[in-house]
Protein backbone atom coordinates (compact mmCIF):
# COMPACT_ATOMS: atom_id res chain seq x y z
CA UNK A 1 0.00 0.00 0.00
CA UNK A 2 1.35 3.40 -0.92
CA UNK A 3 1.57 6.01 1.81
CA UNK A 4 -1.23 8.54 2.34
CA UNK A 5 1.27 11.29 3.08
CA UNK A 6 4.89 11.19 2.00
CA UNK A 7 7.61 13.80 1.94
CA UNK A 8 10.38 13.34 -0.57
CA UNK A 9 13.66 15.09 0.23
CA UNK A 10 11.71 17.94 1.81
CA UNK A 11 14.01 20.88 2.56
CA UNK A 12 13.50 24.33 4.06
CA UNK A 13 16.15 26.90 4.77
CA UNK A 14 15.63 30.23 6.51
CA UNK A 15 18.61 32.35 5.50
CA UNK A 16 21.58 30.21 6.49
CA UNK A 17 19.65 27.93 8.82
CA UNK A 18 18.51 24.58 7.50
CA UNK A 19 15.30 23.88 9.41
CA UNK A 20 14.26 20.80 7.46
CA UNK A 21 17.01 18.91 5.68
CA UNK A 22 16.01 16.43 2.98
CA UNK A 23 13.26 14.88 5.07
CA UNK A 24 11.64 11.60 3.99
CA UNK A 25 8.73 10.56 6.17
CA UNK A 26 5.52 8.71 5.40
CA UNK A 27 2.14 8.19 7.05
CA UNK A 28 -0.11 5.36 5.88
CA UNK A 29 -3.85 5.42 5.65
CA UNK A 30 -5.60 5.09 9.03
CA UNK A 31 -2.27 5.18 10.84
CA UNK A 32 -1.69 7.00 14.13
CA UNK A 33 1.89 8.25 14.13
CA UNK A 34 3.83 10.34 16.63
CA UNK A 35 6.39 12.91 15.55
CA UNK A 36 8.93 13.71 18.26
CA UNK A 37 12.30 15.37 18.53
CA UNK A 38 14.09 17.99 20.59
CA UNK A 39 13.15 21.67 20.32
CA UNK A 40 14.25 23.12 17.00
CA UNK A 41 14.42 19.77 15.26
CA UNK A 42 12.00 20.96 12.56
CA UNK A 43 8.70 19.33 13.57
CA UNK A 44 6.45 22.37 13.31
CA UNK A 45 8.29 23.57 10.20
CA UNK A 46 7.52 20.20 8.63
CA UNK A 47 3.83 20.70 9.41
CA UNK A 48 4.00 24.20 7.93
CA UNK A 49 5.56 22.81 4.76
CA UNK A 50 2.97 20.05 4.41
CA UNK A 51 0.05 22.44 4.95
CA UNK A 52 1.38 25.17 2.66
CA UNK A 53 2.18 27.87 5.23
CA UNK A 54 5.80 27.77 4.04
CA UNK A 55 6.97 27.01 0.52
CA UNK A 56 9.69 24.36 0.61
CA UNK A 57 13.18 25.23 -0.62
CA UNK A 58 13.41 21.78 -2.14
CA UNK A 59 11.75 18.37 -2.27
CA UNK A 60 8.10 17.43 -2.56
CA UNK A 61 4.99 16.65 -0.52
CA UNK A 62 2.79 13.86 -1.85
CA UNK A 63 -0.70 13.32 -0.52
CA UNK A 64 -3.19 10.69 -1.57
CA UNK A 65 -1.34 10.10 -4.83
CA UNK A 66 -1.07 13.80 -5.75
CA UNK A 67 1.78 16.27 -5.59
CA UNK A 68 0.58 19.00 -3.23
CA UNK A 69 3.94 20.80 -2.95
CA UNK A 70 3.57 24.57 -2.79
CA UNK A 71 -0.25 24.52 -2.59
CA UNK A 72 -1.98 27.13 -0.45
CA UNK A 73 -3.29 26.07 2.96
CA UNK A 74 -6.94 26.28 1.88
CA UNK A 75 -6.18 24.08 -1.13
CA UNK A 76 -4.35 21.53 1.01
CA UNK A 77 -7.28 21.56 3.41
CA UNK A 78 -9.71 20.84 0.59
CA UNK A 79 -7.60 17.86 -0.44
CA UNK A 80 -8.23 16.33 2.98
CA UNK A 81 -5.50 17.46 5.35
CA UNK A 82 -6.72 18.99 8.60
CA UNK A 83 -4.49 20.66 11.13
CA UNK A 84 -4.49 22.14 14.62
CA UNK A 85 -1.93 24.61 15.91
CA UNK A 86 0.69 24.50 18.65
CA UNK A 87 -0.89 27.54 20.28
CA UNK A 88 -4.63 27.00 19.88
CA UNK A 89 -6.27 29.42 17.53
CA UNK A 90 -9.95 29.48 18.37
CA UNK A 91 -11.90 32.42 16.94
CA UNK A 92 -12.09 33.95 20.41
CA UNK A 93 -14.74 36.60 19.94
CA UNK A 94 -17.08 34.16 18.26
CA UNK A 95 -19.22 31.53 19.97
CA UNK A 96 -18.26 27.85 19.87
CA UNK A 97 -21.13 27.24 17.45
CA UNK A 98 -20.01 30.07 15.16
CA UNK A 99 -16.49 28.61 15.24
CA UNK A 100 -17.95 25.40 13.86
CA UNK A 101 -19.56 27.29 10.97
CA UNK A 102 -16.22 28.57 9.65
CA UNK A 103 -15.00 25.33 7.99
CA UNK A 104 -15.79 25.52 4.30
CA UNK A 105 -17.94 22.44 3.72
CA UNK A 106 -20.35 21.80 0.87
CA UNK A 107 -23.40 20.93 3.00
CA UNK A 108 -26.66 22.83 3.14
CA UNK A 109 -27.52 24.67 6.36
CA UNK A 110 -29.59 21.85 7.86
CA UNK A 111 -27.07 19.09 7.33
CA UNK A 112 -24.30 21.40 8.48
CA UNK A 113 -26.10 22.09 11.73
CA UNK A 114 -26.71 18.39 12.36
CA UNK A 115 -23.04 17.63 11.85
CA UNK A 116 -22.01 20.46 14.15
CA UNK A 117 -24.18 19.19 17.01
CA UNK A 118 -22.99 15.63 16.49
CA UNK A 119 -19.33 16.68 16.68
CA UNK A 120 -19.89 19.03 19.62
CA UNK A 121 -21.57 16.20 21.51
CA UNK A 122 -18.78 13.76 20.69
CA UNK A 123 -16.13 16.19 21.86
CA UNK A 124 -18.07 17.23 24.99
CA UNK A 125 -18.59 20.80 23.85
CA UNK A 126 -22.36 20.83 23.33
CA UNK A 127 -23.03 22.44 26.71
CA UNK A 128 -20.76 25.40 25.86
CA UNK A 129 -21.98 25.85 22.27
CA UNK A 130 -23.24 29.37 22.91
CA UNK A 131 -20.20 30.44 24.98
CA UNK A 132 -17.57 32.68 23.50
CA UNK A 133 -14.54 30.61 22.50
CA UNK A 134 -12.07 32.76 24.47
CA UNK A 135 -13.96 31.83 27.65
CA UNK A 136 -13.11 28.13 27.23
CA UNK A 137 -10.39 26.33 29.20
CA UNK A 138 -7.11 25.43 27.50
CA UNK A 139 -8.25 21.85 26.95
CA UNK A 140 -11.65 22.85 25.62
CA UNK A 141 -9.95 25.16 23.14
CA UNK A 142 -7.92 22.20 21.87
CA UNK A 143 -11.11 20.15 21.57
CA UNK A 144 -12.82 22.96 19.69
CA UNK A 145 -9.94 23.12 17.22
CA UNK A 146 -10.21 19.39 16.72
CA UNK A 147 -13.99 19.55 16.27
CA UNK A 148 -13.63 22.35 13.72
CA UNK A 149 -11.11 20.36 11.71
CA UNK A 150 -13.33 17.26 11.76
CA UNK A 151 -16.13 19.24 10.09
CA UNK A 152 -14.01 18.94 6.94
CA UNK A 153 -13.93 15.11 7.20
CA UNK A 154 -10.20 15.04 6.55
CA UNK A 155 -8.30 11.90 5.57
CA UNK A 156 -5.34 13.03 7.66
CA UNK A 157 -5.22 15.23 10.74
CA UNK A 158 -2.00 16.87 11.90
CA UNK A 159 -2.04 17.70 15.61
CA UNK A 160 0.58 20.11 16.93
CA UNK A 161 0.98 19.48 20.66
CA UNK A 162 -2.60 18.61 21.59
CA UNK A 163 -1.55 18.09 25.23
CA UNK A 164 0.17 21.43 25.84
CA UNK A 165 -1.63 23.49 28.47
CA UNK A 166 -4.33 20.89 29.10
CA UNK A 167 -5.26 19.82 32.63
CA UNK A 168 -4.65 16.12 33.37
CA UNK A 169 -8.34 15.25 33.78
CA UNK A 170 -9.21 16.54 30.33
CA UNK A 171 -6.02 14.99 28.90
CA UNK A 172 -7.42 11.46 29.23
CA UNK A 173 -10.53 12.60 27.43
CA UNK A 174 -8.54 14.13 24.59
CA UNK A 175 -6.45 10.97 24.22
CA UNK A 176 -9.60 8.85 24.07
CA UNK A 177 -11.12 11.22 21.50
CA UNK A 178 -8.03 11.11 19.29
CA UNK A 179 -8.03 7.30 19.43
CA UNK A 180 -11.69 7.17 18.52
CA UNK A 181 -11.23 9.50 15.55
CA UNK A 182 -8.38 7.31 14.34
CA UNK A 183 -10.41 4.11 14.77
CA UNK A 184 -12.97 5.50 12.33
CA UNK A 185 -10.27 5.54 9.67
CA UNK A 186 -8.73 9.02 9.88
CA UNK A 187 -4.95 8.97 9.81
CA UNK A 188 -3.31 11.13 12.47
CA UNK A 189 0.17 12.58 12.81
CA UNK A 190 0.75 14.03 16.25
CA UNK A 191 3.61 16.21 17.48
CA UNK A 192 3.97 15.95 21.24
CA UNK A 193 6.55 16.52 23.95
CA UNK A 194 4.69 14.56 26.60
CA UNK A 195 6.05 11.03 26.14
CA UNK A 196 3.25 9.44 28.18
CA UNK A 197 0.81 10.77 25.61
CA UNK A 198 2.95 9.47 22.73
CA UNK A 199 3.37 6.03 24.28
CA UNK A 200 -0.35 5.74 24.93
CA UNK A 201 -1.48 6.98 21.53
CA UNK A 202 0.92 5.98 18.83
CA UNK A 203 1.48 2.72 17.03
CA UNK A 204 4.57 4.17 15.47
CA UNK A 205 6.85 7.08 16.30
CA UNK A 206 9.06 9.13 13.97
CA UNK A 207 12.04 10.78 15.65
CA UNK A 208 13.44 13.96 14.11
CA UNK A 209 16.65 15.80 14.84
CA UNK A 210 18.30 18.69 12.97
CA UNK A 211 15.67 18.57 10.25
CA UNK A 212 16.05 14.87 9.48
CA UNK A 213 14.40 11.62 10.42
CA UNK A 214 16.65 9.86 12.94
CA UNK A 215 14.65 6.67 13.13
CA UNK A 216 11.13 5.31 13.24
CA UNK A 217 9.52 2.42 15.10
CA UNK A 218 7.27 1.53 17.99
CA UNK A 219 7.63 3.49 21.19
CA UNK A 220 9.52 0.57 22.80
CA UNK A 221 11.92 0.38 19.88
CA UNK A 222 12.80 4.03 19.79
CA UNK A 223 13.05 4.27 23.57
CA UNK A 224 15.98 1.90 23.52
CA UNK A 225 17.58 3.39 20.44
CA UNK A 226 21.00 4.90 21.07
CA UNK A 227 20.56 7.49 18.29
CA UNK A 228 17.38 8.82 19.89
CA UNK A 229 19.09 9.27 23.22
CA UNK A 230 21.90 11.06 21.47
CA UNK A 231 19.44 13.39 19.72
CA UNK A 232 17.89 14.41 23.01
CA UNK A 233 21.00 14.48 25.19
CA UNK A 234 23.59 15.46 22.61
CA UNK A 235 26.25 13.14 21.19
CA UNK A 236 29.13 12.20 23.48
CA UNK B 1 -23.87 31.68 -6.78
CA UNK B 2 -27.00 29.69 -7.42
CA UNK B 3 -30.55 31.02 -7.04
CA UNK B 4 -30.96 28.81 -3.99
CA UNK B 5 -27.87 30.33 -2.33
CA UNK B 6 -29.13 33.86 -2.98
CA UNK B 7 -32.53 32.97 -1.51
CA UNK B 8 -30.85 31.58 1.60
CA UNK B 9 -28.71 34.68 1.95
CA UNK B 10 -31.73 36.97 1.65
CA UNK B 11 -33.63 34.87 4.22
CA UNK B 12 -30.70 35.18 6.55
CA UNK B 13 -30.65 38.99 6.17
CA UNK B 14 -34.38 39.12 6.88
CA UNK B 15 -34.21 37.00 10.00
CA UNK B 16 -31.18 38.89 11.29
CA UNK B 17 -32.90 42.23 10.66
CA UNK B 18 -35.91 41.00 12.64
CA UNK B 19 -33.62 39.84 15.46
CA UNK B 20 -31.51 42.98 15.50
CA UNK B 21 -34.56 45.26 15.40
CA UNK B 22 -35.54 44.02 18.85
CA UNK B 23 -32.22 44.93 20.48
CA UNK B 24 -31.39 48.26 22.11
CA UNK B 25 -29.30 49.29 19.10
CA UNK B 26 -32.05 48.24 16.72
CA UNK B 27 -34.62 50.42 18.46
CA UNK B 28 -32.22 53.35 18.47
CA UNK B 29 -31.59 52.86 14.74
CA UNK B 30 -35.32 52.80 14.05
CA UNK B 31 -35.68 56.10 15.90
CA UNK B 32 -32.67 57.63 14.11
CA UNK B 33 -33.95 56.51 10.70
CA UNK B 34 -37.41 57.95 11.42
CA UNK B 35 -35.77 61.20 12.45
CA UNK B 36 -33.70 61.20 9.26
CA UNK B 37 -36.78 60.67 7.08
CA UNK B 38 -38.57 63.67 8.60
CA UNK B 39 -35.48 65.86 8.86
CA UNK B 40 -36.40 68.18 5.95
CA UNK B 41 -39.66 69.23 7.64
CA UNK B 42 -38.15 69.40 11.12
CA UNK B 43 -34.89 71.18 10.58
CA UNK B 44 -33.83 74.56 9.18
CA UNK B 45 -32.00 74.48 5.84
CA UNK B 46 -28.71 75.02 7.65
CA UNK B 47 -29.32 72.10 10.01
CA UNK B 48 -30.38 69.94 7.08
CA UNK B 49 -26.99 70.56 5.45
CA UNK B 50 -25.33 69.33 8.61
CA UNK B 51 -27.49 66.22 8.77
CA UNK B 52 -26.61 65.50 5.14
CA UNK B 53 -22.90 65.75 5.88
CA UNK B 54 -23.38 63.52 8.90
CA UNK B 55 -25.12 60.85 6.80
CA UNK B 56 -22.24 60.82 4.33
CA UNK B 57 -19.66 60.65 7.10
CA UNK B 58 -21.54 57.72 8.65
CA UNK B 59 -21.30 55.87 5.33
CA UNK B 60 -17.56 56.55 5.12
CA UNK B 61 -16.99 55.40 8.70
CA UNK B 62 -19.15 52.30 8.17
CA UNK B 63 -17.06 51.36 5.13
CA UNK B 64 -13.92 51.71 7.27
CA UNK B 65 -15.43 49.58 10.07
CA UNK B 66 -16.27 47.01 7.38
CA UNK B 67 -12.56 46.71 6.52
CA UNK B 68 -10.83 47.47 9.84
CA UNK B 69 -13.37 46.18 12.35
CA UNK B 70 -14.48 43.00 10.63
CA UNK B 71 -11.36 41.89 8.77
CA UNK B 72 -8.87 43.54 11.11
CA UNK B 73 -7.16 45.30 8.16
CA UNK B 74 -6.40 48.55 9.95
CA UNK B 75 -6.08 50.81 6.92
CA UNK B 76 -5.15 54.49 7.05
CA UNK B 77 -5.81 55.00 3.36
CA UNK B 78 -9.57 55.22 3.67
CA UNK B 79 -9.85 59.02 3.81
CA UNK B 80 -7.53 59.26 0.80
CA UNK B 81 -9.71 56.84 -1.17
CA UNK B 82 -12.79 58.76 -0.02
CA UNK B 83 -11.11 61.82 -1.56
CA UNK B 84 -10.18 59.93 -4.72
CA UNK B 85 -13.85 59.01 -5.16
CA UNK B 86 -14.79 62.66 -4.78
CA UNK B 87 -12.21 63.96 -7.26
CA UNK B 88 -12.94 61.21 -9.77
CA UNK B 89 -16.69 61.83 -9.71
CA UNK B 90 -16.64 65.59 -10.19
CA UNK B 91 -13.81 65.55 -12.73
CA UNK B 92 -15.59 62.87 -14.77
CA UNK B 93 -18.80 64.90 -14.67
CA UNK B 94 -17.25 68.30 -15.40
CA UNK B 95 -14.61 67.41 -17.96
CA UNK B 96 -15.80 64.23 -19.62
CA UNK B 97 -19.52 64.83 -19.69
CA UNK B 98 -20.43 61.83 -17.55
CA UNK B 99 -23.90 62.12 -16.03
CA UNK B 100 -23.43 63.37 -12.44
CA UNK B 101 -25.46 60.49 -10.96
CA UNK B 102 -23.40 57.93 -12.86
CA UNK B 103 -20.24 59.77 -11.84
CA UNK B 104 -21.01 59.05 -8.16
CA UNK B 105 -20.92 55.31 -8.78
CA UNK B 106 -17.87 55.68 -11.02
CA UNK B 107 -16.19 57.57 -8.17
CA UNK B 108 -16.62 54.38 -6.16
CA UNK B 109 -15.15 52.31 -8.98
CA UNK B 110 -12.11 54.57 -9.30
CA UNK B 111 -11.55 54.49 -5.52
CA UNK B 112 -11.70 50.70 -5.74
CA UNK B 113 -9.09 50.74 -8.51
CA UNK B 114 -6.89 53.03 -6.43
CA UNK B 115 -7.07 50.55 -3.55
CA UNK B 116 -5.61 47.77 -5.71
CA UNK B 117 -1.92 48.85 -5.61
CA UNK B 118 -1.86 48.57 -1.80
CA UNK B 119 -4.10 45.52 -1.60
CA UNK B 120 -1.10 43.26 -2.25
CA UNK B 121 0.86 44.34 0.85
CA UNK B 122 -2.32 44.77 2.91
CA UNK B 123 -3.30 41.17 2.21
CA UNK B 124 0.06 39.84 3.27
CA UNK B 125 0.94 42.05 6.23
CA UNK B 126 -0.76 42.35 9.57
CA UNK B 127 -1.15 44.77 12.45
CA UNK B 128 0.97 47.91 12.52
CA UNK B 129 2.58 47.12 9.15
CA UNK B 130 -0.77 47.49 7.39
CA UNK B 131 -1.06 50.88 9.10
CA UNK B 132 2.38 51.99 7.91
CA UNK B 133 1.94 50.94 4.29
CA UNK B 134 -1.52 52.46 3.98
CA UNK B 135 -0.43 55.67 5.73
CA UNK B 136 2.41 56.09 3.24
CA UNK B 137 0.03 55.47 0.34
CA UNK B 138 -2.47 57.98 1.75
CA UNK B 139 0.28 60.61 1.91
CA UNK B 140 1.24 59.93 -1.72
CA UNK B 141 -2.36 60.47 -2.81
CA UNK B 142 -2.70 63.57 -0.63
CA UNK B 143 0.39 65.23 -2.09
CA UNK B 144 -0.69 64.04 -5.52
CA UNK B 145 -3.85 66.10 -5.27
CA UNK B 146 -1.77 69.15 -4.39
CA UNK B 147 0.91 68.69 -7.04
CA UNK B 148 -1.29 67.64 -9.97
CA UNK B 149 -2.69 71.17 -10.21
CA UNK B 150 -3.92 70.78 -13.80
CA UNK B 151 -6.14 67.85 -12.94
CA UNK B 152 -7.18 68.51 -9.36
CA UNK B 153 -7.02 72.29 -9.05
CA UNK B 154 -4.16 72.05 -6.58
CA UNK B 155 -4.29 73.23 -2.96
CA UNK B 156 -7.38 75.39 -3.44
CA UNK B 157 -9.38 72.45 -4.65
CA UNK B 158 -11.75 71.75 -7.53
CA UNK B 159 -15.01 73.63 -7.98
CA UNK B 160 -17.40 74.63 -10.72
CA UNK B 161 -18.82 71.19 -11.45
CA UNK B 162 -22.57 70.71 -12.06
CA UNK B 163 -24.92 70.52 -9.10
CA UNK B 164 -27.19 67.55 -8.58
CA UNK B 165 -30.96 67.98 -9.06
CA UNK B 166 -30.57 71.60 -10.11
CA UNK B 167 -29.62 72.59 -6.60
CA UNK B 168 -32.85 71.33 -4.97
CA UNK B 169 -31.58 70.55 -1.46
CA UNK B 170 -34.56 68.51 -0.30
CA UNK B 171 -34.35 66.16 -3.30
CA UNK B 172 -30.60 66.02 -2.77
CA UNK B 173 -31.19 65.16 0.87
CA UNK B 174 -33.48 62.22 0.08
CA UNK B 175 -31.09 61.01 -2.59
CA UNK B 176 -28.21 61.02 -0.09
CA UNK B 177 -30.36 59.31 2.55
CA UNK B 178 -31.51 56.61 0.13
CA UNK B 179 -28.02 55.88 -1.18
CA UNK B 180 -26.49 55.81 2.30
CA UNK B 181 -29.20 53.47 3.62
CA UNK B 182 -28.92 51.23 0.54
CA UNK B 183 -25.14 50.87 0.81
CA UNK B 184 -25.30 50.35 4.58
CA UNK B 185 -27.86 47.59 4.00
CA UNK B 186 -25.64 46.04 1.33
CA UNK B 187 -22.71 45.86 3.75
CA UNK B 188 -25.02 44.56 6.47
CA UNK B 189 -26.26 41.82 4.12
CA UNK B 190 -22.69 40.73 3.44
CA UNK B 191 -21.75 40.79 7.11
CA UNK B 192 -24.64 38.70 8.45
CA UNK B 193 -23.94 36.02 5.87
CA UNK B 194 -21.00 33.66 5.44
CA UNK B 195 -18.84 36.51 4.16
CA UNK B 196 -19.05 38.28 7.53
CA UNK B 197 -18.53 35.08 9.47
CA UNK B 198 -15.32 34.30 7.59
CA UNK B 199 -14.22 37.96 7.87
CA UNK B 200 -14.48 37.76 11.66
CA UNK B 201 -12.68 34.43 11.67
CA UNK B 202 -9.86 35.98 9.61
CA UNK B 203 -9.61 38.83 12.11
CA UNK B 204 -9.21 36.32 14.95
CA UNK B 205 -6.80 34.01 13.16
CA UNK B 206 -6.15 34.15 9.47
CA UNK B 207 -4.07 30.93 9.65
CA UNK B 208 -6.88 28.92 11.21
CA UNK B 209 -9.49 30.35 8.83
CA UNK B 210 -7.28 29.35 5.93
CA UNK B 211 -6.62 25.85 7.27
CA UNK B 212 -10.39 25.36 7.45
CA UNK B 213 -10.62 25.59 3.68
CA UNK B 214 -11.38 29.28 3.22
CA UNK B 215 -9.66 31.21 0.44
CA UNK B 216 -8.48 33.94 2.82
CA UNK B 217 -6.68 36.16 0.28
CA UNK B 218 -9.81 36.29 -1.87
CA UNK B 219 -12.04 37.20 1.08
CA UNK B 220 -9.64 39.93 2.19
CA UNK B 221 -9.29 41.35 -1.30
CA UNK B 222 -13.07 41.44 -1.75
CA UNK B 223 -13.53 43.11 1.63
CA UNK B 224 -10.83 45.69 0.95
CA UNK B 225 -12.23 46.47 -2.51
CA UNK B 226 -15.83 46.75 -1.35
CA UNK B 227 -14.92 48.93 1.63
CA UNK B 228 -12.68 51.21 -0.45
CA UNK B 229 -15.26 51.57 -3.23
CA UNK B 230 -17.99 52.52 -0.77
CA UNK B 231 -15.65 55.09 0.76
CA UNK B 232 -15.23 56.45 -2.78
CA UNK B 233 -18.99 56.74 -3.23
CA UNK B 234 -19.19 58.58 0.10
CA UNK B 235 -16.46 60.97 -1.06
CA UNK B 236 -18.30 61.60 -4.33
CA UNK B 237 -21.51 62.35 -2.43
CA UNK B 238 -19.65 64.73 -0.15
CA UNK B 239 -18.09 66.58 -3.09
CA UNK B 240 -21.50 67.10 -4.71
CA UNK B 241 -22.92 68.03 -1.34
CA UNK B 242 -20.47 70.77 -0.41
CA UNK B 243 -19.76 71.71 -4.06
CA UNK B 244 -16.00 71.70 -3.64
CA UNK B 245 -13.36 69.07 -3.22
CA UNK B 246 -9.97 70.04 -1.87
CA UNK B 247 -6.92 68.27 -0.38
CA UNK B 248 -7.97 68.70 3.29
CA UNK B 249 -10.80 66.24 2.61
CA UNK B 250 -8.26 63.46 2.28
CA UNK B 251 -5.76 64.62 4.84
CA UNK B 252 -4.65 62.43 7.72
CA UNK B 253 -6.76 64.57 10.11
CA UNK B 254 -9.83 63.41 8.24
CA UNK B 255 -8.66 59.80 8.56
CA UNK B 256 -8.15 60.18 12.29
CA UNK B 257 -11.64 61.63 12.58
CA UNK B 258 -13.10 58.59 10.77
CA UNK B 259 -11.11 56.27 13.00
CA UNK B 260 -12.18 58.08 16.17
CA UNK B 261 -15.79 57.72 15.07
CA UNK B 262 -15.35 54.04 14.29
CA UNK B 263 -13.60 53.27 17.55
CA UNK B 264 -15.91 55.32 19.76
CA UNK B 265 -18.95 53.83 18.06
CA UNK B 266 -17.60 50.30 18.20
CA UNK B 267 -15.41 48.38 15.78
CA UNK B 268 -17.02 44.99 16.29
CA UNK B 269 -20.55 46.18 15.66
CA UNK B 270 -21.53 47.45 12.27
CA UNK B 271 -23.96 49.95 13.81
CA UNK B 272 -21.04 51.49 15.66
CA UNK B 273 -20.40 53.80 12.71
CA UNK B 274 -23.82 55.37 13.22
CA UNK B 275 -23.31 56.02 16.93
CA UNK B 276 -19.70 57.12 16.53
CA UNK B 277 -20.61 59.40 13.65
CA UNK B 278 -23.44 61.07 15.53
CA UNK B 279 -21.46 61.46 18.76
CA UNK B 280 -18.20 62.77 17.30
CA UNK B 281 -19.81 64.82 14.53
CA UNK B 282 -22.37 66.17 17.00
CA UNK B 283 -19.65 67.15 19.46
CA UNK B 284 -17.70 68.86 16.69
CA UNK B 285 -20.74 70.94 15.73
CA UNK B 286 -21.67 71.82 19.30
CA UNK B 287 -18.08 72.63 20.18
CA UNK B 288 -17.39 74.59 17.00
CA UNK B 289 -17.02 77.80 19.01
CA UNK B 290 -14.17 76.55 21.16
CA UNK B 291 -12.08 75.85 18.07
CA UNK B 292 -9.06 73.62 18.44
CA UNK B 293 -9.94 72.93 22.04
CA UNK B 294 -12.50 70.44 20.81
CA UNK B 295 -9.65 68.12 19.91
CA UNK B 296 -9.01 67.89 23.65
CA UNK B 297 -12.63 66.90 24.21
CA UNK B 298 -12.27 64.21 21.53
CA UNK B 299 -9.14 62.85 23.09
CA UNK B 300 -10.84 62.66 26.46
CA UNK B 301 -13.84 60.95 24.85
CA UNK B 302 -11.57 58.37 23.18
CA UNK B 303 -9.88 57.61 26.50
CA UNK B 304 -13.18 57.21 28.33
CA UNK B 305 -14.58 54.95 25.63
CA UNK B 306 -11.54 52.70 25.36
CA UNK B 307 -11.42 52.38 29.16
CA UNK B 308 -15.08 51.82 29.90
CA UNK B 309 -16.53 50.59 26.61
CA UNK B 310 -13.69 48.65 24.96
CA UNK B 311 -16.11 47.45 22.28
CA UNK B 312 -17.39 50.99 21.64
CA UNK B 313 -20.76 52.50 22.41
CA UNK B 314 -22.67 50.14 20.12
CA UNK B 315 -20.88 47.12 21.53
CA UNK B 316 -21.57 48.03 25.15
CA UNK B 317 -24.42 46.53 27.11
CA UNK B 318 -25.27 49.92 28.63
CA UNK B 319 -29.05 50.12 28.98
CA UNK B 320 -30.32 53.66 29.52
CA UNK B 321 -33.76 52.64 30.72
CA UNK B 322 -32.40 50.14 33.20
CA UNK B 323 -29.93 52.66 34.59
CA UNK B 324 -32.71 55.21 35.05
CA UNK B 325 -34.87 52.58 36.68
CA UNK B 326 -32.08 51.74 39.13
CA UNK B 327 -31.59 55.39 39.83
CA UNK B 328 -35.27 55.92 40.59
CA UNK B 329 -35.49 52.78 42.70
CA UNK B 330 -32.78 53.98 44.99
Amino acid sequence: MSALLATDGLTKTFGGIVAVDGLDIAVDESELVGLIGPNGSGKTTTLNLVTGFHAPTGGAVLFDGDDVTGMKPYQVSKRGIGRTFQISKPFGRMTVFENMLVPNVPYGPKEREERIWKLLEELHLDHVAEHRADALSGGQKKLLELARVLMLEPKLVLLDEPAAGVNPALMDEIIADIKQINERGTAILVIEHDMSVISELCERVIVMNAGRQVTTGTFEEIRNDERVREAYLGGA
Amino acid sequence: MTVEAVRLAVDRVRSRLREDARTRNGKLFAAITALAVFAPVMFSPYRLEIVMQLLIVILAVASWVFVAGYFGMFTFAHAALYGVGGYAAVILAAEMGVHPLASILLGGVVAGLFSLPISYPVLRLSGAYVGMVTLAYAEIIYYGTIILRDVTGGPTGYTGFPQLFGGDRVVMYYFVLALVVALMLAMYALLVNRFGLVARAIRESSDAAQMLGNNVPRYKLTGFLVGSSIAGVAGALQAYNILIISPPMLEIDQMIEFMAMGIIGGLRTFGGAVFGGIIVFGFSEVLRDIGELRLVVWGALLIVVTLYFPDGIAGSSFDVRKRFQEWFDR
